[in-house]
């Protein structure tokens, strides 16, 4: 039981980060669409004044902003920001629950059976935030995957002085 | 066609899924307190 604690506690922290990364990604995303489509808009008005000199260019701009104005909402991104962004505080209480148990385990002041009966409760919990529905897409990334290993890793040795 | 099969439930496998941690450390040691272990005091 007490290795199972610990491997689980250690896979949440990981999928912690990862959701984590896959939100900040997200809200990335979103910025630059709006910003793009803000400065689109503002300087293609504003454009109408040098529009002589690179016609090509502002129609182009024009043009992307109109596409992306159009696509924008099978991107939904906020939606997915919101619903992550639930999860990832999810993960992190649950999280915090995990370290608890570790810590009662490991001082002896559970016995196997309070041990089993908190982990699989845990577990259920983490069942639940690890699950998306289906209107929710996203991909993790090897770029995201490599910055949660790197984090794991400095969580492990910062709080374990476990160093691979 | 059982390969097939087996790469398009990989692929989708690979969407709105999140991974494992794949290097998973053995647990640190569990501290044993012998009897007779004295405790260091640190000196005045």
């Amino acid at each position: 039981m007490r290795d199972q604690v610990w491997r689980i506690m250690i896979n949440l922290r990981f999928k912690t980060y990862c959701l984590g990364l896959l939100v900040s990604k997200f809200q990335k995303n979103e910025r630059n669409i709006s910003i793009f489509l803000a400065v689109a808009s503002s300087t293609s008005i504003a454009a109408w004044a040098v529009w002589d000199v690179t016609p090509k260019l502002w129609a182009g701009i024009i043009a992307m902003s109109q596409i992306i104005t159009v696509i924008k909402p099978y991107f939904p991104f906020s939606k997915y920001i919101k619903e992550l962004n639930a999860k990832c505080l999810k993960a992190e209480l649950l999280m915090l629950e995990f370290e608890n148990l570790w810590h009662k385990t490991e001082s002896k002041k559970n016995t196997e059976d309070e041990t089993s009966e908190v982990f699989f409760k845990l577990r259920k919990e983490m069942t639940d935030v690890f699950s998306f529905g289906d209107d929710i897409i996203f991909e993790i990334g090897t770029s995201i995957e490599e910055r949660a290993n790197a984090k794991t890793k400095s969580y492990l040795f910062n709080n374990y002085g476990i160093e691979d | 066609m059982p390969n097939d099969k087996n790469k398009v439930e990989e692929s989708t496998k690979k969407y709105s899924t999140i991974p494992d941690y794949k290097h998973v450390p053995a647990p640190p040691k569990p501290k044993i307190e012998k009897e007779g272990d004295t405790k260091l005091e640190t000196p005045k």
